[in-house]
């Protein structure tokens, strides 16, 4: 049922707001407690689902506690190591989520094959339940203003159990002549801070076109399930690995736009460097970059190619499901799965490039707040998405429906033309106005 | 273009990471670079496509990280580090450019003085590893209980139907 996916994905924009400053005030490893005890208690629920009502308000609970765990869990990374350092605990992280993208539907769609659907919830309870005790037990808190580099004595829940039995491990590092670290206030600022970038035009734009594929891509997965099943008369295994080529697609997706986007930078940091002639050794710094630096060219020159392969495959991919004389033939079922390949790469890449772009333009305060404000924009969208998808595909056939959307993203393609012309000046202006900001109010408090 | 085989470019983007059959084969590095990534051929060059730069949504792993410390971490940060970059502004004509400093090992031994008792963290390598396996065994379950959970839409349209009926 769509409703509890939307539900879900609701949930899913929103709760990050909340975990975040969080996990910044009460510490990493309290966050990640609390967030995999509600976890537990929504999958036992769930597990027994006796009706509808509790299935959608136990999942959208179960969603919520766990839209934040790859961000806390980033957090804990940066915590403890330089950005030197940091690239190996970064690819462990990437490697073990795009593992998890091709395992989970397969996972259930063999589990809910041979066994009852809440199978799924068991799994998921029993897997969190050892997880939740591995960090009891074996993660201490890493926050800085708590735990400093290591040495403040950590207390309470923030102390692994581990280190309470002197049997098996000291308080490593621990100086027990320093003070513990107390935690940082919290202020309302920090949860609303997201929420401030959707003033400004240019961000506004980035997040509506990015957040309008996302969302195409989440209809077109979330459809796969009943639209395959019917077409071709599979069952759940077998839908379950339908997802591949999907998730394969997301993974390629990103791993493209990743390097192209690596590439594009140390071009125009190059191209930079000789129009100032500047030597060639100088660094630009990513974060703020130059005012004059050309942001919105070097990321978006990506898009048309993109967008031109992700149109042409949208539009396809409803006919190719349409004619039963088609779906028929044997080893058709490859065509469209090879169309959702593409829809899936060029939907993830051209989402990267657009979430990239949100962090140059919104500089201030690091990409924590632009990576909150995009998931937000993008769940809500989704959300909408997957709940009027069912409704669109019985209207109208499945053809026009995936035609529909992609005509849908023809009519947003001025939205591209003008961020590629306007977006530098209205940066500029904003610049120019905080720097005045800055200026006056500096100058006040002198 | 800078040159091809300057670090920064040949970290930072796959295309030019052409080596040639020759020396992929046959030099220790070209070896080492072997489980990177995926490759094309190309003339006698071989490229990689490189595996290691991937975007994510939320792990952001372009160089901002840095950025969400504190003003205070990020002096512990620099301190820690051996080499000082020094930041400069250029004015209001000129754009703001931080340049690497070339300083002379005799220039920065005072600042070294007080850095060697403030590592940027204390814990050794295996504990690092510890705590990022556990982190990334939590970040499972973002990925996972979502898309667990598509394959039996179907079913639990049916068993919802079902169930609202017999209630």
């Amino acid at each position: 049922m769509n409703l509890t996916i939307t539900a879900y994905l609701i949930v899913q924009g929103i709760a990050p707001l909340f975990w975040g400053p969080l996990s910044e005030f009460l510490g990493r490893r309290s966050v990640l407690i609390y967030i995999f005890f509600l976890y537990v208690s929504s999958s036992i629920v769930l597990s027994f689902s006796p009706n509808f009502p509790i299935l959608i308000v136990f999942r959208g609970l179960q969603s919520a506690s766990i839209a934040s765990t790859v961000s806390v869990g980033a957090a804990m990374v940066r915590d403890i190591s330089l950005p030197a350092d940091r690239d190996g605990f970064y690819n462990l992280l990437q490697g073990v989520r795009n593992a998890t993208l091709l395992v989970a539907p397969v996972l259930g769609g063999a589990t809910s094959n041979w066994a009852n659907f809440r199978c799924i919830f068991v799994i998921l309870f029993a897997l969190a339940l050892t997880v939740l005790a591995a960090i009891l037990f074996f993660l201490p808190e890493t926050l800085r203003s708590i735990a400093g580099n290591g040495t403040l004595p950590l207390t309470g829940i923030r102390q692994p159990f581990i280190w309470r039995c002197k049997v098996f491990g000291k308080a490593a590092h621990q100086n027990d002549t320093l003070q513990p670290g107390k935690s940082p206030g919290l202020s309302s600022k920090e949860f609303l801070e997201p929420l401030r970038m959707l003033k400004e035009k240019d961000i506004v734009l980035s997040l509506l076109f990015s957040s309008m594929i996302y969302a195409i891509w989440m209809m077109v997965t979330v459809s796969t399930t009943s639209l395959f099943a019917s077409v071709f008369q599979l069952k759940e295994a077998a839908l379950g690995l339908a997802f591949l080529p999907n998730y394969a697609g997301t993974i390629a997706g990103s791993t493209l736009i990743g390097n192209l986007l690596n590439q594009d930078f140390t071009r125009a940091c190059t191209a930079y460097k000789r129009v100032h002639s500047l030597p060639s050794s100088t660094k630009i710094p990513r974060h703020p970059l130059p005012a004059d630096f050309p942001i919105e060219h070097m990321r978006l020159i990506r898009i048309p190619a993109l967008l031109v392969i992700f149109i042409i495959a949208l539009s396809l991919y409803g006919f190719t499901i349409q004619y039963q004389s088609l779906t028929s033939l044997g080893g058709w079922i490859s065509i469209p799965l090879l169309l959702q390949f593409l829809i899936a790469a060029m939907a993830h890449a051209i989402c990267g490039v657009h979430q990239t772009l949100v962090s140059d333009l919104w500089s201030r305060e690091g990409c924590g707040a632009a990576s909150v404000a995009s998931t937000l924009i993008r769940s809500l969208f989704a959300a909408v998405g997957v709940a009027v998808v069912q409704k669109i595909l019985l209207c109208i056939d499945r053809g026009p429906t995936f035609l529909a959307l992609g005509l849908v993203v023809i009519v947003l393609v001025p939205v591209q033309i003008v961020q590629w012309y306007w977006g530098g000046k209205w940066r500029r202006d904003r610049e120019a106005k905080i720097g005045n900001v800055a200026l006056s109010s500096s100058a006040a408090s002198v | 273009m800078g040159s091809l085989y300057e670090p920064s470019i040949r970290e930072s983007t796959w295309s030019v990471i052409g080596r040639r059959i020759s020396r992929r084969f046959t030099t220790l590095e070209g070896w080492r670079e072997v489980g990177w990534g995926v490759y094309a051929m190309g003339g006698s060059n071989i490229r990689m496509f490189s595996l290691r730069h991937q975007f994510d949504t939320e792990l952001f792993r372009d160089h901002a990280d840095d950025v969400v410390q504190t003003a205070n971490q990020q002096k512990e940060m620099e301190s820690s580090q051996k080499s000082l970059s020094v930041g400069e502004f250029r004015g209001f004509d000129g754009p703001m450019v931080q340049i690497k400093s070339d300083e002379s090992p005799g220039g920065f031994s005072i600042w070294q003085n007080e850095k060697v008792e403030q590592p940027y963290h204390v814990f050794d390598m295996r504990e690092k590893w510890r705590l990022v396996a556990i982190v990334g065994a939590a970040g499972i379950f973002q990925a996972l209980t979502f898309n667990i959970y598509l394959p039996t839409l179907n079913r639990i349209g049916l068993v919802s139907s079902h169930k609202m009926a017999n209630e």
